[in-house]
C-alpha cells in the first residue's frame, strides 16, 4: 500500500514539474516592451488588474475579421472601460515584409478606432515566444496576481468570414466575465486559429 | 437536333465545369465518370491548383491557417461524403509548422446517387447541377490570403464511362492513408509527450495528429528504430490520451487510432492502473452480488468467536485471500490466452455466455433460499460447505470472484482496459491488485477478530440479518433471470435507440452529425442503475432527443466482435461506455457513473457549430 501511496505522489510530482509551456493556471511571464508613442510599458506594473494580451498583424485576414467588424474595438472599450488593461502586441521579426514601424502601426490602430491601453512593438518577437504565441489572434487573459486564466482562440468560429462574428462563441469575453465575478474560467484553453506570428 | 448534339457533345464528353481562378489558385470539380449512375456513388474532385510556393492546408491545419471546406449545393435526395484527405506535407513557417499541400492537390468526395436519379434533374439537358461553394485559404511563409468560389459540376445521368480524369482519381485514390492493417501499435506517456511503439518497424515515421492542441506540431519526432517519440503541445488543449491521426512511413500512410496507456482514467502509468484496481477490488466487497456473501461469512466469525484459535482463523482468512487471487489470476491468464488466440473479448465476456448466467442464477437462488431459512446447509449454513475447513476458505474466495463479476466497480474499467491493452506482464499486475483490493477487508479481519467486537453480540439478530441479506440475493436471481431471457431471445430488449454499427457512427461522421453511443449490457449492473436513474429521466431523454445527437445503443449482453472493437478503439474492455462522437473529433467519454448533470453538460457542449 505504501509503495502505492509513493506511485501516486510520485505521479502528482511529475504533473506538476513538466509542464513546459506558458498555461493557464501558470504565471504570466512577465516583459517590458515600447509602445506606439514610444512609451514604455511593463507587464508585472500592471499587477493588482485583470490583463488581456492580444497578438495582432494588421495584414493578417483573421485579424482583420476582428477589427473590420469592430469585433476586437467593442471589447478592448468594453473592458477598459471595467479597470481591465489590453494591451496589444504585434510580434511580427523586424526585417519581415509585414513589419509595422510604430508609426504605421499607430496609424491602422487609430484608422481602426481601436482602444487598447497600449499598442505594442515585439521587434525581435521575444515575448511572443515566450509566450508561445503561434497565430494572429492569439489571446491570453491575466489574473491581478498575475496567474494565467485563458489562453487561446478569441472565439469558436474559425474562419475568416466576419459574419460568424456575430453567432462565436467569444471565448475572451467568457473568460473575462467569469473572472471579473470571481468565478474560475470555465474554458482556459482553446486552440488558436489565425494566422502564423511572423517570426 | 444541333442544340441536342451540342449538349450531347458538351455534357456527355467529359463531366466538367470552368474552374474558378485566383490569384494564387485554380479550384475545379472533377468527376471520375462521364455521368451519374441512380443508386451508385459517384466519385468527384475538387482539384487545386496552387501557385509555386503557396500552400493550402489539411484537415488539421498545425499552428495556424484553415482547411479547405465545401459547401454543397445538390439536387434532392442527393448528398455528399467528407472531403477524403490526401496525405499532408509539413510545412515549417519559422518556428511554427502547418500541415498542407502545395502545387496540386485533389480532394475525393463521394457524392451518393439517389436510385430515382434519372427523374429528378428536370432540366432540359437530363443533368445533374451539382454546385459548391468552397473556401480555402492560401499562404505562403509571409502572407495568408482566404479565398472562396462556387463551382458546378454538370453530370449527365445515366450509365456512364471512365472520365478523362480516371485515371488522376485513381492515383489520388491509391495514395490516401489506408487502414493499418497488420501493424501493432503500442502508446505510452512520457515526460516529454508520448512513446509511439510500432511493430513491424518501419524506417521512417512521423505523425499527423487530426485534433488541434495534442502535440508540439512543429517539434522533432524522434525515431529510434523502434519507437516514435511525440513530442506533447506546449499549450495543450484536453488530454493527449489518443493517438489518432496519420502515421506516415517510408513505406505509406496509414489512419491510427492508438489509445495512450493509462489514460483512460486520465492519468497515466501502471502504477496508477494497479492502484486504481485495487481501490476497485476493495470496493467490489460493497457490491450488491458479493456483500452477502461475505457478510454470511463474517458472521459465521462471530458466531464461533472464541471457538476458533486464532491461527485457524489466520489460516482461514490467508486461504480465503490465496483464493481470491488465483481465480482473478486465472482470469488474467484466460483472458491474456484468449486475447492471444485472436479472440474479441473483454471484462464481463463470462457473462455473454448463457449458461454461465443460468448457473450463476441457479447458485444465487440457492444461496438466497439458504438465507432465508428455507433450508439449512449446516451450521454454517453457507455454500460452499465441504468438510475441510480448508478447502472451503480457499472455495469462498473463488466464488466471491465469480460472484463478483457482474458488478465492475467504478475505478476497474479503465484499470482493466490498461491492463488488457498492454502486455501480459501488466495484465498480471492489474489483476494481482485487483485481487489484493478484493481480499484485504476479509484478511484484516481474520487478522484481527477482535475487531468484530464492533459487531452485536450474537443472538436472533443474525438470523434476521441474514433473512435480510436474502433480498439483495432474490433480487440478483430475478435478474440474472431477465438477463437469460434476452440472451435466448425468450424476450426483446427494450430500445426505442438505434441499433450500433461502426458503419452508422461513420456515416452520421460524414453527414456531419454527431452521435451519442450508450455501451451497455443487460447483465452490467452499473449499465442498469446509469439507464434507470439518468438515461432514462424525462429531464435527460428530453435533452438527448432535443440535443440533435443521433443515440444509438450498443448492446453486448451477447458477444459481439464489432461492439468489442468499438470498446477496444476506445481504450476500454468492459461496459458501461458512454461516448459522445463528433465529426472531425476525439470521441468524448463520460464517467461510467453517470449523473443527470454531467450527461446534461455533455449535452451543452455537443451543439454543432455550422461551419
Amino acid at each position: 500500500m505504501k509503495r502505492f501511496l509513493l506511485l501516486f505522489l510520485g505521479f502528482l510530482f511529475i504533473n506538476s514539474t513538466t509542464v513546459l509551456a506558458v498555461n493557464p493556471g501558470q504565471p504570466a511571464p512577465d516583459f517590458t516592451l515600447t509602445d506606439v508613442s514610444g512609451k514604455t510599458v511593463k507587464l508585472s506594473d500592471q499587477k493588482g488588474k485583470f490583463v488581456v494580451l492580444e497578438w495582432v498583424n494588421p495584414d493578417c485576414p483573421y485579424v482583420q475579421k476582428h477589427y473590420n467588424s469592430a469585433n476586437m474595438q467593442n471589447l478592448q472599450k468594453e473592458y477598459g472601460g471595467r479597470q481591465v488593461v489590453w494591451l496589444t502586441i504585434n510580434s511580427t521579426r523586424e526585417g519581415h515584409s509585414e513589419f509595422k514601424s510604430p508609426q504605421q502601426m499607430g496609424g491602422w490602430m487609430k484608422e481602426k478606432g481601436a482602444a487598447p491601453a497600449a499598442t505594442l512593438l515585439d521587434r525581435d518577437s521575444k515575448v511572443g515566444k515566450s509566450y508561445g504565441a503561434v497565430t494572429t489572434p492569439h489571446m491570453y487573459v491575466i489574473d491581478p496576481k498575475g496567474s494565467l486564466v485563458y489562453v487561446g482562440a478569441i472565439d469558436d468560429k474559425r474562419s475568416t468570414n466576419v459574419a460568424d462574428v456575430k453567432t462565436a462563441k467569444n471565448y475572451v469575453r467568457i473568460a473575462l466575465e467569469e473572472s471579473l465575478a470571481g468565478k474560475p474560467v470555465s474554458t482556459a484553453s482553446t486552440s488558436p486559429y489565425g494566422c502564423t506570428v511572423k517570426y | 437536333m444541333v442544340f441536342r448534339f451540342l449538349f450531347l457533345f458538351l455534357f456527355l464528353g467529359a463531366a466538367a465545369a470552368a474552374p474558378v481562378k485566383t490569384d494564387l489558385v485554380e479550384a475545379e470539380l472533377l468527376a471520375e465518370r462521364t455521368a451519374a449512375e441512380p443508386g451508385k456513388t459517384l466519385t468527384v474532385a475538387l482539384r487545386l491548383k496552387i501557385a509555386p510556393e503557396w500552400h493550402t492546408y489539411w484537415r488539421n491545419p498545425g499552428d495556424s491557417g484553415e482547411p479547405t471546406a465545401l459547401r454543397w449545393k445538390l439536387p434532392a435526395g442527393w448528398s455528399a461524403g467528407a472531403i477524403q484527405w490526401p496525405t499532408p506535407r509539413r510545412l515549417p513557417a519559422g518556428p511554427l509548422m502547418n500541415f498542407g499541400y502545395e502545387n496540386e492537390v485533389l480532394h475525393l468526395i463521394d457524392i451518393a446517387v439517389p436510385q430515382n436519379a434519372a427523374g429528378v434533374p428536370a432540366n432540359a439537358t437530363g443533368t445533374a447541377r451539382l454546385a459548391a461553394h468552397a473556401t480555402w485559404l492560401v499562404c505562403n511563409p509571409e502572407r495568408c490570403i482566404p479565398e472562396e468560389g462556387d463551382l458546378v459540376l454538370e453530370v449527365p445521368v445515366g450509365a456512364g464511362a471512365a472520365s478523362e480524369h480516371a485515371a488522376a482519381f485513381a492515383r489520388t485514390r491509391a495514395a490516401l492513408p489506408a487502414k493499418a492493417l497488420g501493424m501493432r501499435f503500442a502508446a505510452t506517456h512520457t515526460e516529454a509527450g508520448v512513446a509511439l511503439e510500432i511493430d513491424p518497424a518501419p524506417r521512417a515515421a512521423i505523425y499527423f495528429p487530426f485534433a488541434q492542441g495534442k502535440i508540439h506540431n512543429a517539434g522533432p519526432q524522434a525515431w529510434d528504430g523502434k519507437v516514435l517519440a511525440i513530442p506533447k503541445a506546449l499549450q495543450p488543449v484536453g488530454a493527449f490520451n489518443r493517438v489518432a491521426g496519420l502515421l506516415v512511413t517510408d513505406k505509406e500512410s496509414v489512419e491510427i487510432d492508438v489509445p495512450v496507456a493509462g489514460t483512460a482514467a486520465g492519468l497515466s502509468g501502471l502504477g496508477l492502473a494497479a492502484l486504481f484496481a485495487f481501490i476497485g477490488g476493495l470496493i467490489l466487497n460493497l457490491m450488491p452480488c458479493v456483500l452477502p456473501v461475505l457478510s454470511i461469512k463474517i458472521l459465521g466469525f462471530a458466531q464461533q468467536g472464541g471457538t476458533l484459535d486464532r491461527g485457524a482463523l489466520r489460516r482461514h482468512g490467508v486461504l480465503y485471500a490465496l483464493g481470491v487471487m488465483v481465480s482473478f489470476l486465472a482470469f488474467a491468464a484466460l483472458l491474456v490466452v484468449l486475447q492471444s488466440l485472436g479472440n474479441a473479448i473483454g471484462w464481463g465476456f463470462q457473462l455473454q455466455s448463457s449458461v454461465f448466467v443460468a448457473l450463476l442464477a441457479l447458485l444465487f437462488l440457492v444461496l438466497a433460499l439458504n438465507l432465508s431459512g428455507v433450508f439449512e446447509f449446516g451450521t454454517l449454513g453457507y455454500l460452499p460447505r465441504v468438510e475441510n475447513p480448508n478447502a472451503e476458505a480457499f472455495l469462498t474466495g473463488v466464488l466471491a470472484v465469480a460472484v463478483a463479476s457482474p458488478c465492475t466497480a467504478p475505478f476497474m474499467g479503465a484499470a482493466l482496459g490498461y491492463a488488457l491493452a498492454g502486455g501480459p506482464a501488466d495484465a498480471l499486475v492489474v489483476f494481482t491488485a485487483l485481487g489484493a483490493g478484493m481480499a484485504l477487508p476479509y484478511l484484516a479481519l481474520a487478522w484481527n477478530p477482535q475487531w468484530l467486537r464492533w459487531l452485536p453480540r450474537p443472538g436472533a439478530w443474525m438470523i434476521r440479518f441474514r433473512q435480510f441479506l436474502a433480498i439483495p440475493l432474490y433480487a440478483t436471481v430475478l435478474w440474472l433471470g431477465w438477463v437469460l431471457a434476452l440472451q435466448t431471445g425468450l424476450l426483446a430488449g427494450p430500445s426505442d435507440w438505434e441499433k450500433f454499427s461502426l458503419e452508422k457512427i461513420q456515416q452520421y461522421e460524414k453527414q456531419g452529425k454527431s452521435v451519442f453511443v450508450d455501451y451497455t449490457a443487460a447483465w452490467c449492473v452499473t449499465c442498469q442503475v446509469n439507464k434507470q436513474l439518468v438515461l432514462s429521466r424525462p429531464d435527460v431523454e428530453q435533452a438527448l432527443r432535443g440535443s440533435g445527437l443521433v443515440l444509438l445503443r450498443a448492446d453486448w449482453t451477447r458477444r459481439d466482435e464489432e461492439i468489442t472493437r468499438a470498446l477496444a478503439a476506445l481504450g476500454r474492455k468492459g461496459v458501461p461506455v458512454y461516448a459522445i462522437y463528433r465529426p472531425g473529433q476525439e470521441p468524448e467519454l463520460l464517467p461510467e457513473i453517470l449523473t443527470r448533470d454531467t450527461v446534461l453538460a455533455a449535452l451543452g457542449t455537443s451543439k454543432e457549430s455550422p461551419k
